[in-house]
């Protein structure tokens, strides 16, 4: 379950404490926009720290520990006398079975 | 736990129907993931997707010199460490995800990055040097590499993985590399070479290197252009010829991989192989251990219920025939429509196509060439064990294989003589399915002349080995089933030339099946001593191409017009001669494509190991230049190519492994052995060509961009490049067993 909204308590309490204090109209907009403005970024955290799944077709799975590995030298050789082959492989696939 | 609902039920969607509106595809999505397709009976198996683990490389930093210091003690040079002066790259996908076609238009890759350091001061014989490269976020972050040319395997180097007979007349290795953006390396003149024994490190040959073919000058083949992208050099140790394991190493650069030398089974090997990847294209039989590793269920049985319906379609009018007519729309449509209830019986067996599990009758070209081989070199044949379930009876196992992929069509025989074309689904195969799980209606053609005259030329072989070899009474059976077939075919050529719709049929039909009928008259004359087929064969001499003229340059002399027969060995030879000249006039000796002709996906130009022509010309003249040809033209195929990569599944240290096999594929494992792919091509005339989704999906790893590779080294081990990795019976799996076949049989 992605983006439930939880307001910081301490915005919530200037907020309910304070309100009739607020007399002027422009801090009032103000403290509107700044709620938006939270809101859409609280839409942006992950509060239970799931995983993204990739819905994305052959993509990676998250979780696959120690299969998510860097890319690996594979050879070193010498195709001429001042020129070096380094080969190196990236990825595999992840079998079906 | 970290998932806070539960999941999702599952959503299926349905994809595509086959003209006769049977469901094609249905795939499988669950909370928005995509999980796999549906297959089999009533859909009961899930395929899942295949899916990619690890990192790509960063190539940004993968390209900058400043990423790298190189460091020896003992080479001054490099005493205090040192950056390249220039880095230069090629990658390329190394395989693709299983997984849908239609709902995926990327297909993630596992990739092959080359990265070619330019260093200021070429390296010293002996001296150990560390490649510290961190900043690459590698699996090290340095390693030694002990400069030792004697030892050190090179890239550039390419040699034969099968190795050679000690007998043979030519052998080659190659000296070329091509470094992406960095574009050719220019070697100097007269190069040493070695050829080192490989148990006792001992140096037991020296050459010099001669240059094969300049990187900037067009090759005779093809497009006319030149093909590798750099200097091909050759590498000629051709008089050598003690057997053992050796490798051959260039001063100052590296060794190639180690081959084997010896008097019998280095060719005898490849053709072995060869022979098993025919095999495990078997249709009709449980696949599994003694005879193969390849584990798969009986598929397009009828005992398993599989039921073939007859198609009024003949093969000569479907677009996976000729489409004689023109009519056919796609491959299947004129097939499906003549659909009708009848069954036919008896339409299992035959060998099958990975992609398309279809068993048509250009098939049996292979049979054809196998029966050629026990003609020339019977002795050699009789008792050569390919381990298959007939090896215990007493026909040489050659013959059985050959009698296997024939015998469907002489069981679907017309009690009028007609030969049906094959047997065939109602569309290409579902996504993620099997050739056991086929879904899809199952139909045979209707029998049409041009299948029949394909039959009859290669039954009538079938009986005439199988007289040579003593079976008279299976040889009785053939006989009866050619003769029968060529019988019915003369009366349908001619209704067929006569009939008012004989004025629409294509130019490459007309040329196509009076070829065919040519061939089949020479080989029932053969087989009969009827003059009445060799009154036919002489009228048809328009039509004469090498096969015939093979049959017929080896007929006694008592049986032949003697002029006829001196034309058509000139005519062989001449042919010959032409594809020594072809060989003669691109880098790697090739004898299969073109000049002026592009050098097709599909056409397996680089993969098929020589011109059938040259081996027929061989055992007529005894004259080595062609033996020469054939062992230069085998190299490419056989790994000594910009590669390093063997084109069949299974041989050699580097073998191609992505084969469009869909049994394998579909269900997790490695393609079986035996596979020659169709290979490298010009990518221009390919599915890859510029502005395809391929070349699109193929550039996402691709650098430089795949236009930009030369056809040489343009092959990309990926799955679905169909012209690339697909391959059909008949083509290169029969020239391969042919030419490996002739250069292990040969006298």
């Amino acid at each position: 379950m992605l983006g439930e909204v939880k307001l910081p308590t301490f915005f919530k309490l200037i907020c309910m404490s304070n309100f009739n204090k607020l007399k002027s109209n422009r801090l009032y907009l103000l403290l509107v926009s700044l709620f938006i403005s939270l809101t859409a970024l609280g839409q942006t955290v992950n509060p239970t720290n799931e995983p993204a799944i990739s819905k994305i077709v052959g993509d990676a799975l998250p979780s696959t520990g120690m299969a998510q590995s860097v890319p690996k030298l594979s050879s070193i050789s010498v195709v001429a006398p001042d020129v070096l082959c380094i080969e190196i492989d990236a990825c595999s696939l992840y079998r079906k079975w | 736990m970290c998932f806070a609902s539960k999941l999702m039920p599952a959503v299926f969607t349905e994809s595509g129907k086959t003209p006769l509106g049977e469901i094609r595809n249905m795939f499988v999505v669950r909370d928005g993931f995509p999980l796999g397709s549906l297959v089999g009976k009533d859909r009961k198996t899930i395929t899942l997707y295949e899916r990619i683990v690890g990192k790509n490389l960063d190539t940004d930093m993968a390209d900058d010199p400043s990423n790298y210091l190189i460091s020896s003690p003992g080479d001054n040079n490099y005493n205090k460490a040192v950056k390249p002066e220039k880095v230069w790259r090629k990658s390329k996908p190394t395989g693709w995800t299983d997984e849908s076609w239609q709902l995926s238009k990327t297909q993630f890759s596992t990739s092959k990055h080359y990265v070619y350091l330019k260093l200021p001061y070429a390296l010293k014989t002996g001296q150990a040097y560390l490649i510290s490269l961190p900043a690459l976020n590698l699996n090290i972050s340095g390693a030694y590499y002990v400069h030792d040319p004697a030892y050190s395997r090179s890239e550039a180097v390419h040699v034969s993985q099968i190795g050679f007979r000690a007998d043979d007349p030519d052998k080659n290795a190659f000296l070329s590399v091509w470094m992406g953006n960095g574009g050719g390396y220019t070697y100097p003149e007269n190069l040493e070479f070695s050829l080192i024994n490989d148990k006792t490190n001992e140096k037991v040959f020296t050459g010099k290197a001669v240059m094969q073919w300049k990187g900037n000058v067009p090759e005779g083949i093809g497009t006319m252009v030149n093909h590798s992208g750099t200097d091909v050099i050759r590498l000629d140790f051709s008089s050598f010829n003690t057997p053992g394991r050796y490798r051959v190493c260039v001063e100052g650069i590296g060794c190639g991989y180690s081959f084997n030398i010896d008097d019998q089974s280095t060719w005898k090997n490849a053709f072995e192989l060869s022979m098993k990847g025919v095999f495990n294209h078997r249709s009709g039989i449980i696949m599994g251990p003694p005879f193969t590793d390849f584990v798969r269920p009986r598929s397009f049985n009828p005992i398993d219920g599989v039921i073939v319906y007859q198609s009024t379609c003949s093969l000569l009018n479907s677009g996976n025939g000729l489409n004689a007519l023109g009519t056919d729309r796609n491959n299947f449509g004129n097939l499906v429509a003549g659909k009708t209830d009848v069954i036919v019986p008896d339409t299992w067996g035959g060998n099958m196509d990975a992609g398309d599990w279809d068993r048509r009758i250009n098939h049996i070209f292979t049979p054809r060439l196998y029966l050629e081989l026990v003609e020339m070199n019977p002795e050699y044949f009789k008792n050569l064990c390919l381990y298959i379930p007939e090896s215990k009876n007493d026909l040489p196992d050659i013959v059985d294989e050959a009698l296997y992929g024939l015998d469907v069509y002489r069981r679907m025989q017309t009690p009028e003589g007609g030969i049906r074309g094959g047997v065939e689904q109602s569309e290409h195969p579902i996504e993620g399915g099997t050739s056991w799980q086929e879904i899809h209606t199952v139909m045979a053609y209707a029998p049409d002349h041009w299948s029949s005259y394909l039959y009859t030329g290669v039954a009538a072989r079938a009986a005439g080995v199988l007289k040579m070899l003593g079976k008279n009474d299976k040889a009785a059976i053939w006989e009866a089933s050619a003769t029968k077939a060529m019988e019915w075919a003369e009366v349908e050529y001619q209704k067929w030339m006569a009939s008012p719709d004989y004025a629409k049929v294509t130019n490459r039909a007309k040329n196509t099946v009076p070829v065919e009928r040519n061939l089949a008259a020479v080989e029932l004359y053969r087989l009969t001593k009827n003059k009445k087929w060799h009154q036919v064969f002489l009228a048809t001499l328009k039509d004469c191409r090498t096969d015939a003229e093979f049959v017929y340059a080896r007929l006694d002399k008592s049986m032949v017009d003697k002029k006829v027969q001196k034309a058509v060995v000139d005519s062989l030879m001449a042919e010959a001669n032409r594809l020594v000249k072809l060989s003669e006039n691109n880098a790697f000796g090739l004898t299969t494509g073109t000049a002026g002709r592009a050098i097709s996906g599909y056409s397996a130009t680089y993969t098929i190991p020589a011109s059938t022509t040259l081996a027929r010309a061989h055992y007529l003249s005894g004259d080595s230049k062609y033996l020469k040809t054939i062992l230069r033209s085998a190299l490419y195929s056989a790994g000594a190519n910009p590669m390093n990569m063997c084109m069949t599944t299974g041989l050699g240290e580097n073998p191609v492994k992505n084969a469009l096999h869909e049994d394998t594929k579909h269900t997790g494992r490695p393609a079986p052995l035996g596979i020659t792919v169709f290979g490298p091509c010009e990518i221009a005339s390919s599915d890859a060509r510029a502005g395809s989704d391929l070349e699109k999906r193929l550039n996402t790893t691709c650098a430089p961009g795949v236009s930009n590779w030369p056809s040489a080294e343009a092959y990309f081990d990926v799955f679905w490049f169909v012209s690339q990795n697909e391959y059909v019976i008949d083509r290169p799996l029969g020239q391969t067993g042919y030419i490996w076949g002739y250069l292990a049989s040969r006298k």
